[in-house]
């Protein structure tokens, strides 16, 4: 069972493992997930460490699995998430997988691109079949007859004749039939083309366009493209080649279309015939990929899960030392000392599965190394460690903060958020994050806001909880006090005659404020069962001077708290000298400390407490300013009670009987501390030395050397060194005292702010609600009411959580801990692979 | 039913109508039973208060305490309607996500 006061403790080991059983025996251990390795071939390039084959085949199926997975994307198909967490897979079945993924992998290659033609081939006999009606439509209307017969064509001769006349002059003008050739462009280079033919052809070839009116797709890349028919007629060979060689120019797909209408239709018939052939091709073999890829996305979470886990084995196992002479390999590891059975266990599981006779072992190594510091936590302490590891991990050994802050930190974000209403709203909410906790969990991509959230669901909920009992003290839900007990106060006595200005009819009459007496003589205070019991009396909540008396009850209480949680602090860093064996910090450090922090303001937290139960309401003309009386302590400035006017002394300087007396200790004291802490531990230090040279110089064996000079930290001029950061340290307690007992003085600031805001929001939001006095005001109140709740959820709740949740935070971290935390260790990293189940890869140390 | 919200306006709907539920039928209560903490909320003047308290035994403050009582408590009743409908589209939604297997 560990604890988790302070970190574990950890021992360097050696892992023999024999080559056969190496594999199984680090995927148990990664299963345990309890030692930490360290990488021994360093200074190996990644290309000659041993395993890298492996690696590589690894990488290899996990680019399959990606495209995979981008695949499924593609389609739609949603990809199963995993449940559990398989189990380490053996070599075998890594060999399995590959052969499984290349054979899906060439398969869904070969998919797409036979896709990709059968989808080219049906775009063509789309464009064919638009080509094949325009053409029906210009022969049918009888165009190329007109063309044949008309005047044009003597133009076109004529044309012909001119212009070829002179070079071809052995050759007369045939009496050539007009070919054509069809084909489909892109739509925005139809200008261009036309325009070129003209020029190549010198007018003589006739080009029509026409665009077709639906869009097609591009197969390749899925877009969609207007294209437009075009026919181009021309006389000749020469023509004809030019016209071809445009089109190739221009990527114009050419059909061969025939020129008779018979031959039109009966091509049309047939291009329809294909074009549905095609179409039910494509559709069977859509419907093929659709079933290996669901096929595959069910397994395709596993795959992944396994493969990572391999990769890391073989990564782990690159860091192992070979003893080729032994045939075995060697790694070392930190592990918890509890631990190592386990380990052992572990190892011989392993061995087992790999069917090796010769076990492997584990053996623990001397070292000076400073071990790793590991924390055994559970999910409901795993976050408060958490946020104190944020500031600095615990160094080896070391007291750890974290079980007094499971308290203290939801109790100090109490006092600074301090609404009962509030607090139970953010309880309930923090509830349904536990009672959904399993389900959440499960769930991977999260969000790094919604993930941090849920990680402190348990701080959140012990925070409202604390946030409900300080509420409840402050007498404050949502603003409003509540009369559980039976207020102390009524207004008995009445101090003007108001039935006789009620029967003034004067409608300016404005109720003056008038003070509620709690002296013995009056009756507006009725203690006879005692003062509230628990909490603020709720009469406060209509008192105009209510701010004065909590801002005073608030400082006091802050002060407090602070010098309690300051001692508590110092307190727990004896925890720390004893262990360490270091007897001098308990004297030079720990007493001096404590000391100089009770004369100042552990005397103040007494003074508090005795001007609270001594001085009643009877004395309240006569009470004592502390804060005042604290500055004149320090400047030893004691002054003589002023006399009253009945004879009785105004207790306003001295309120005990030999009070300079014991104030003029106190600073002496204080002061005196100073020095101690200054020069205590250099001049022990210093004498140690001198004292083991004198007996290493008499006594050449004595042990006591080694334990001086480690002990001192630095060589023999290091006097001045540990004067100097003594001097540090001083200095920085000493200020560092008054500093941070003011630092607390935020616990007041926030939880005034808090009370305003809520104040605020009430009387501008809620209050507006209540103005109709008739049923009209339901639909007023219903609206009001949700932007009531949605400001006081967003700005009291979580504007003002986060704020006091950072400023407890800020206390615990520098004011607390900086009396006697390290922070100088490094954490625990496991090899462990339950954690690729989430996604994180583990990295050897 | 058809879905007219998403997931989180539903659930934001159910938090709000829980809270405004509990919320209200308290402070219908609280209405109810005159507590003086809520007196600066009715929507009286002042001089009202004296000449009713003195003179006409506070009927009229008792009359306006009992009435923002009840429109507290139809209120609460609105947002027990609204619960329903904002659960039943959370519910919808839910549903329809498992469908497609998100």
């Amino acid at each position: 069972m560990g604890s988790l006061f302070r970190s574990q403790e950890m021992a360097l080991c050696q892992v023999f493992l024999q080559s056969e059983a190496a594999y199984c025996c680090t995927a148990e251990l990664g299963e345990l997930g309890v030692a930490q390795f360290r990488d021994l071939n360093r200074d190996v390039n990644a290309f000659q460490r041993k395993f890298v084959n492996e690696i590589r085949r690894c990488d290899d199926i996990e680019r399959i699995l990606r495209f995979l997975e981008k695949q499924c994307q593609k389609e739609k198909v949603p990809i199963l998430r995993l449940g559990e967490n398989p189990l380490t897979p053996s070599p075998r079945e890594l060999a399995d997988l590959e052969t499984t993924l290349e054979k899906l992998e060439l398969e869904m290659k070969e998919f797409n691109t036979n896709y990709e033609a059968l989808q080219r081939n049906n775009m063509d006999l789309l464009e064919l079949k638009h080509v094949l009606r325009k053409a029906q439509t210009i022969f049918d209307t009888g165009e190329m007859g007109a063309i044949q017969d008309s005047a044009s064509h003597a133009e076109l001769m004529n044309s012909l004749t001119s212009r070829c006349g002179p070079v071809a002059s052995g050759s007369p003008p045939r009496e050539a039939s007009i070919s054509f050739m069809a084909g489909t462009i892109l739509a925005s280079k139809v200008q261009a083309f036309e325009r070129l033919i003209w020029r190549i052809s010198r007018g003589t070839i006739l080009v029509r366009c026409s665009d077709i009116e639906t869009l097609l797709q591009d197969p390749h890349t899925g877009e969609d493209v207007r294209k437009s028919i075009f026919f181009a007629f021309y006389q000749g060979e020469q023509l004809k080649s030019r016209v071809k060689k445009v089109c190739d120019a221009f990527r114009a797909t050419v059909f061969p279309c025939p020129d008779q209408p018979q031959d039109i239709r009966e091509m049309s018939i047939q291009i329809m015939t294909r074009i549905e052939d095609l179409k039910t091709l494509l559709g069977h073999t859509q419907q093929h990929r659709q079933q290996v890829l669901t096929a595959s996305a069910k397994n395709v979470d596993s795959w992944t899960v396994k493969v990572r886990k391999i990769k890391a084995v073989y990564s782990l196992m690159n860091c192992f030392n070979i003893d080729t002479t032994q045939r075995c390999f060697i790694g070392e590891a930190w592990c918890p000392t509890q631990d190592l059975e386990r380990i052992r266990m572990a190892l011989l599981r392993g061995s087992e599965a790999a069917e090796c006779s010769v076990p492997s072992f584990i053996t623990p190594l001397k070292t000076n190394d400073t071990p790793p510091t590991y924390h055994k936590t559970n999910k409901f302490t795993s976050g408060f460690q958490a946020i104190v590891d944020t500031y600095g991990v615990a160094t080896y050994r070391e007291v750890n903060p974290a079980p007094f802050t499971v308290i203290t930190f939801p109790f100090l974000f109490g006092v600074m958020f301090g609404d009962a209403g509030h607090g139970l709203v953010m309880t309930m909410m923090a509830s349904v994050l536990l009672w959904k906790e399993k389900v959440i969990s499960k769930q991977k991509d999260m969000g790094e806001i919604a993930s941090t959230i849920f990680g402190g669901r348990y701080i959140i909920f012990l925070m409202g909880l604390f946030s409900i009992y300080t509420g409840l003290i402050y007498n404050d839900v949502f603003s409003r006090s509540l009369n559980i007990f039976g207020s102390r106060w009524s207004a008995q006595r009445s101090v003007y005659n108001l039935s006789e200005d009620a029967a003034n009819n004067d409608t300016t009459f404005v109720f003056p404020t008038f003070q509620l007496d709690p002296t013995n003589t009056s009756s507006d205070y009725i203690y006879d069962n005692g003062p509230y019991p628990f909490g603020l009396d709720p009469a406060w909540q209509l008192a105009t001077n209510k701010i004065n008396f909590s801002n005073s009850y608030k400082m006091k209480m802050s002060v407090i708290l602070g010098v309690i949680h300051m001692l508590f602090g110092i307190c727990l860093s004896t925890f720390n000298h004893t262990y360490f064996k270091k007897k001098i910090n308990l004297i030079c450090e720990f007493v001096p400390q404590v000391i100089f922090l009770s004369c100042m303001f552990g005397y103040l937290v007494v003074l508090l407490f005795y001007k609270w139960i001594v001085f009643t309401a009877d004395k309240s003309g006569c009470t004592p300013g502390l804060l005042i009386g604290l500055i004149n302590m320090f400047l030893l400035k004691h002054q003589e009670n002023p006399v009253n006017k009945d004879g009785t002394e105004c207790t306003i300087y001295s309120f005990y009987p030999h009070q300079s007396t014991v104030e003029t200790i106190l600073v002496v004291v204080a002061v005196l501390c100073f020095p101690w802490m200054l020069f205590g531990k250099p001049l022990y230090n210093r004498w140690h030395t001198k004292r083991a040279h004198y007996s290493e110089v008499h006594n050449i064996d004595e042990a006591t050397t080694t334990e001086s000079s480690t002990d001192d930290g630095h060589a023999g001029d290091g006097f001045m060194d540990v004067m100097i950061y003594q001097g540090i340290h001083t200095i920085e307690f000493c200020l560092g005292v008054v500093s941070n007992t003011a630092s607390y003085l935020r616990l007041w600031a926030l939880s005034l702010a808090h009370t305003q805001l809520s104040e605020v929001i009430w009387s501008m939001a809620l209050a507006r609600g209540f103005a109709f006095n008739s049923i009209l005001g339901v639909p007023v109140l219903f609206c009001i009411f949700s932007f009531w709740a949605i400001g006081s959820l967003c700005i009291l709740i979580l504007m003002e959580g986060m704020s006091a949740f950072l400023h407890a935070l800020r206390l615990h971290w520098v004011e607390f801990q900086n009396k006697f935390y390290g922070g100088n260790g490094y954490p625990f990293e496991p090899f462990d692979l339950r954690q690729i189940h989430e996604g994180v890869m583990p990295e050897p140390a | 039913m058809l879905k007219i919200c998403g997931p989180k306006l539903a659930i934001t709907g159910i938090i709000i109508s829980v809270w405004g539920l509990f919320q209200l039928v308290l402070m219908g209560v609280f209405f109810f039973v005159e507590s003086p903490a809520l007196i600066e909320d009715l929507p009286m003047e002042e001089h009202d208060y004296i000449q009713d308290a003195y003179q006409n035994h506070g009927i009229k403050i008792q009359a306006a305490y009992r009435q923002q009582a009840l429109n507290c408590w139809v209120c609460a009743g609105l947002y027990a309607l609204l619960l329903i409908f904002s659960g039943q589209q959370a519910f919808q939604s839910l549903r329809q996500s498992s469908y497609t297997g998100m």
